[in-house]
């Protein structure tokens, strides 16, 4: 009990005194040398040591260069000891009273394997010990702490790379010859209480009452058995500890021969691979040797230091790797105990990830640890099901170090993505670990692989799954995925996220058809698909998933505008009109895809106006007959129709011939007819706004091809002339008549009426500031509005054929007007001269412009829909701003 | 290396960080400490406490309906910790910390236990951990069904937590290694009662 509260005080204290060191940096700097010296001086408790090596790893974590490079050495040296050197035998139970202290004579337990079995060979955290000593404990922490501490070292080496490598013997603070082959006298330096007092240590023990482990220094227990004289009288079975004298042959032949043939663990095999045939014979004759045998064989992997004295860091990766290997070795055994089972699983990932990072630091180990990881590769996958967290490490080794060996990781990718992933993708852990894994390596993956290519609708399902955890990671993957075979097919795959979250639903362990549609025939069945699923439309992971999937197919579009080639562009156009109506019918989802296909498709067009020459015939089916409106699918369509209006034109495109627009005012002539004039009213619902497109489109057509105006103007005609009750919104059928009107007066003056209607890509382009822009366009809507509005009051005639050049007289002066407005709200004074001519009185005018202002322009909003509205009338103020800057002002007078 | 951990409440509505205890200490990058930093960590973990906490009632409601009363009925620790929802997720840089980090939690009721590792964590042990953390929490604390436990019951909580996470740091324990810490919590935590 003592021991206990003793320890427990040392602790506490130590706790505080460390968390305040590692708190601050600069005196963290300044404890360095005190952590190093506890960690490297015999006598000092464990709990101190553990403590000084958390507290140093705390260091390092926060700046690396906080240690100097003697330090780290000899840190380092010291934990390649405490791997390597830990005790093969169980301490006593602490916790009970030794009544039979001649049980003791019996000498200690061994420790045993997972599996039950005496173990053979040096401590691991494998390793179990029924109580721990020290050093024991120490092992597990340095164990624990190893990967950070090699990453340290590699960061610090290639940093350093000329003066880390072996500087000669370090200031160490035990001054050991330090090759490989003296391990023992190091051991005995290290450890004072070596073999020769093994007895007396054994009786101290024993008269001990009550032994706190904790308590205990790192020396104070060690029982360096393995490193002792094999001729240990107490030990209760020679039999069982065949490391004091088998060679190593002998070991790594009854390794092989305990049953488990594919041990990726043999010593022998890196000797030979290494070309050091002579070895094992004189080996066995050194039986004694054994520990440090090994070592040497083992050092082959290290050739560089073969000779003369190791550093620290040298020491410490051999030791590592030697350890990591053993543990391989270890994790083939077959456990008893529910914790172990999970411990081999992190101890072969730990392993991996270490031997990972010592072949990064050094690639001529590469060629040797390939092979036992290919072994472990061909283990993991034969058993899928209890390894399939390793198998994510062994695939990361495979892909970092195969290049090196011309190994192709691919197959190893490929079966993680495929049959792994679909049989897990619910596993929230390992689809972590899959989406990681995928996220780090993405780079690598896209040169050597294609692997995100072919698997991505795999990849999918975790984000289906589990939609709402892992968006900003598919974002972050998503232009990885695409390239331009599988943009159309990821098109697909987005669009059906939430059907696929419906159907992994419904068969949790199954992929379905539906979830890789192709052109052709799995339109109809994707139908069927969907009404099938049709009962899951209110699951949350459906609902989550329709949220997400705008997100990414606009990270998907803005990629293809960005990167895309111009074919892979243009096959988006089919496929969207394909999918545009075939939808999985979720709360909100048409509504959101139809605004963001429209979007994008004017965007699509806009970069590319040939495709509208190019898909005719698609764009023709869509738009003939009634199949493809409604009111939920009519944005869409809205916006097809005014893309073809806008970009249809031999101005964008020089490929777009007359025939072309010919054909496409036919289409638009016959659905607009059908469209007003539906025998059975109410059949397709249809808006003003639909109405006015439609017109506007027609005319912007016609004005391109003298021959069909005159169709283009009866057709107009025709349709204002419809009934209002047949649209949707029919309180704005004065409007459409308006807009009608207008347009047919335009129409009739062919002159005039492609200037206006016309695209003119550079006033678009040329629009200065965006407010510049808009100040124009809203005072020439208000312009516009107000003339067409007072016209007839202020002349006494309707807007007409006939009054026609009245009424172009009165807009050429109300836009001198406005353009002296424009000027005016620009500083620019020059244009101040003509203001003696205007039509109106300035003041009045202004006053009708200020009330009417906030009404035109919400009518303008819902009259035209967003784009041709704004476009139309910019175009209109442009040109006839040309035809007031032409004429002079003595014309004028 | 575990940079944090939290135990925080679960149910819909203002989330609350009940314990927390962080390891790692990250320095301002430009070297000016201007604003307090203490205020400044514990707004981070309330953020990643925010994110559990609706990570986990995405995956409650997408469970199904398994009643919340059902667990009253569960009394042994066995039981409940086989009920218990789990998760990973990625902290990508900036958000809230400067660099990369991983999230790993379990929750149950409106108990929601939180790991903040880095981004190169073993995460089979991290979550091994985090169970044994639980499953001693609920041994000594009861604290899934009675979260406020984990504030009248701070000092158990912090031996706990120091058992089984020294200095955050990840332990690979075997079966009985991890009996004899248990045994060294099990005298610490007798020893304060005495």
């Amino acid at each position: 009990m003592w021991n206990l509260l003793w320890s427990r005080k040392i602790y506490q204290s130590l706790c505080l005194w460390c968390g305040f060191r590692v708190r601050n940096k600069v005196t963290g700097q300044n404890h360095v040398p005190q952590l190093v010296q506890w960690l490297t001086k015999p006598g000092v408790p464990v709990e101190l040591q553990t403590l000084s090596l958390g507290s140093l790893q705390l260091l390092i974590h926060i700046d690396d260069n906080i240690i100097s490079q003697d330090d780290a050495g000899g840190v380092s040296r010291q934990m390649a000891n405490w791997l390597k050197n830990a005790s093969t035998v169980s301490a006593p139970n602490p916790y009970q009273r030794q009544i039979f202290r001649g049980g003791k004579a019996k000498g200690y337990q061994l420790v045993t394997e997972v599996d039950g079995t005496s173990s053979r060979y040096f401590f691991t955290v494998l390793s179990i010990a029924q109580y721990c000593f020290p050093d024991q404990v120490l092992n597990v922490y340095s164990f624990s702490m190893l990967r950070s501490w090699l990453q340290h070292l590699t960061f610090t080496s290639t940093k350093s790379n000329s003066a880390s490598p072996r500087d000669g013997p370090s200031p160490l603070i035990f001054a050991t010859p330090s090759n490989s082959s003296s391990v023992e006298n190091l051991n005995q330096s290290a450890y004072p209480y070596g073999s020769p007092s093994h007895n007396i240590l054994n009786q101290s023990q024993s008269s001990m009452d009550n032994v706190s482990i904790g308590s205990q220094s790192s020396t104070g227990f060690i029982i360096p058995l393995s490193r002792s004289s094999p001729q240990e009288s107490e030990n209760r079975s020679l039999t069982q500890s065949p490391i004091l004298g088998t060679s190593p042959d002998e070991h790594s032949l009854s390794s092989g021969s305990d049953s488990r043939p594919q041990t990726p663990l043999s010593f022998p095999l890196d000797v030979e691979e290494t070309g050091v045939k002579a070895q094992p014979q004189p080996a066995a004759k050194r039986g004694k040797h054994q520990r440090s045998m090994s070592s040497l064989s083992f050092s082959k992997m290290f050739p560089s230091s073969l000779h003369g004295t190791k550093t620290g860091e040298q020491e410490l990766k051999e030791r590592a790797c030697e350890y990591c290997l053993r543990l391989l070795e270890q994790s083939e055994r077959k456990p008893c105990k529910q914790q172990d089972v999970m411990l081999i699983e992190a101890c072969l990932v730990e392993a991996i990830y270490n031997l990972d990072i010592l072949c990064s630091a050094d690639k001529s180990l590469i060629p040797k640890l390939i092979e036992i990881i290919r072994r472990l590769y061909a283990r993991v996958t034969s058993d899928v099901n209890r390894w399939k967290r390793v198998l994510i490490p062994v695939v990361q080794f495979l892909l970092n170090h195969g290049e090196t060996v011309v190994f192709d990781p691919e197959p190893a990718c490929k079966t993680l993505l495929g049959p792994v992933l679909s049989s897990y993708y619910a596993n929230s852990s390992l689809a972590f670990d899959i989406i990681f894994f995928c996220l780090e390596n993405v780079r690598k993956l896209c040169i050597s692989t294609t692997i995100l290519l072919k698997y991505f609708p795999n990849l999918f399902k975790i984000l289906a799954w589990q939609p709402r955890t892992y968006v900003k990671e598919f974002m972050d993957m998503l232009p990885a995925m695409l390239n331009e075979d599988t943009a159309v097919e990821m098109f697909h795959t987005l669009l059906d996220l939430p059907c696929l979250a419906a159907a992994l639903f419904f068969v949790p362990l199954r992929a379905t058809k539906g979830t890789r549609p192709r052109q052709g025939d799995t339109i109809d069945r994707l139908a069927t698909l969907h009404s099938l699923l049709e009962d899951r439309l209110e699951q949350p992971r459906v609902v989550v998933s329709a949220q997400i999937a705008p997100v990414l197919l606009n990270v998907m579009f803005s990629t293809i505008l960005e990167e895309a080639d111009e074919e892979t562009a243009s096959r988006m156009i089919p496929v969207i009109l394909e999918r545009v109506g075939l939808l999985y019918p979720v709360q909100n989802y048409h509504k959101e895809i139809h605004e963001l296909l429209s979007e994008r498709l004017v965007q699509l067009c806009q970069k590319y106006p040939n495709l509208i020459v190019r898909y005719q015939q698609d764009i023709m089916d869509f738009v003939s007959g009634l199949k493809n409106l409604g009111p939920t699918k009519e944005n869409f369509f809205v916006h097809l129709v005014w893309v073809i209006g806008e970009f249809a034109s031999s101005a964008h495109d020089s490929g777009c011939t007359v025939q072309n627009i010919v054909q496409y005012f036919e289409a638009f002539e016959a659905l607009s007819y059908e469209v007003v004039m539906q025998n059975a009213p109410g059949k397709v619902s249809f808006s003003g706004r639909l109405v006015s497109v439609l017109m506007t489109t027609l005319a912007k057509l016609a004005s391109r091809c003298q021959d069909v105006m005159q169709r283009a103007i009866l057709c107009l005609s025709k349709v204002v002339r419809q009934k209002p009750e047949l649209l949707s919104d029919p309180e704005c059928y004065p409007d459409l008549l308006m807009r009608a009107q207008e347009l047919i007066n335009l129409l009739k003056l062919p002159n005039v009426a492609p200037v206006i209607l016309s695209p003119d890509s550079e006033v678009t382009a040329e629009g200065g500031t965006e407010t510049e822009t808009r100040l124009y366009l809203c005072s020439f809507a208000l312009v516009t509005q107000f003339l067409l509005r007072e016209f007839k009051r202020i002349t006494g005639f309707s807007p007409s054929l006939g009054n026609c050049s009245l009424f172009f007289i009165v807009i050429r002066e109300a836009t001198v007007y406005f353009a002296i407005l424009w000027s005016h709200d620009r500083k620019n004074k020059t244009s101040g001269n003509s203001s003696g001519k205007l039509f109106l009185d300035e003041n009045v005018f202004l006053q009708k412009v200020q009330v009417k202002q906030a009404r035109t322009v919400v009518r303008l909003k819902e009259f035209n829909c967003r784009m041709p509205g704004h476009l139309f009338a910019l175009r209109i103020a442009t040109v006839v701003l040309c035809l007031v800057l032409q004429s002079t002002p003595t014309q004028e007078k | 290396m575990v940079y944090a951990f939290l135990i925080h409440t679960l149910v819909p509505g203002p989330c609350r960080v009940l314990y927390s205890s962080s390891f790692v200490h990250e320095p301002s990058l430009d070297g000016v400490v201007t604003e307090d930093e203490r205020c400044t960590r514990k707004e981070q973990l309330l953020q990643v406490a925010h994110r559990v906490q609706s990570e986990y009632s995405f995956r409650y409601v997408a469970s199904g309906n398994e009643s919340q009363e059902d667990l009253s009925g569960l009394s042994s620790t066995d039981e409940l910790l086989s009920n218990l929802k789990t998760g990973v997720f990625r902290l990508s840089p900036g958000n809230p910390y400067k660099v990369e980090r991983v999230v790993l939690w379990k929750g149950l009721a409106n108990s929601g236990f939180t790991l903040v590792c880095e981004k190169d964590e073993n995460r089979v042990v991290a979550e091994n951990i985090l169970d044994l953390v639980i499953r001693h929490l609920q041994e000594y604390c009861q604290v899934i069904l009675q979260p406020s436990e984990a504030i009248l019951k701070v000092d158990k909580v912090a031996t706990i937590i120091h058992q089984f996470l020294p200095n955050g740091q990840l332990l690979f324990m075997n079966n009985r290694y991890l009996r004899q810490v248990e045994k060294e919590l099990e005298q610490v935590i007798n020893l304060k009662r005495e």
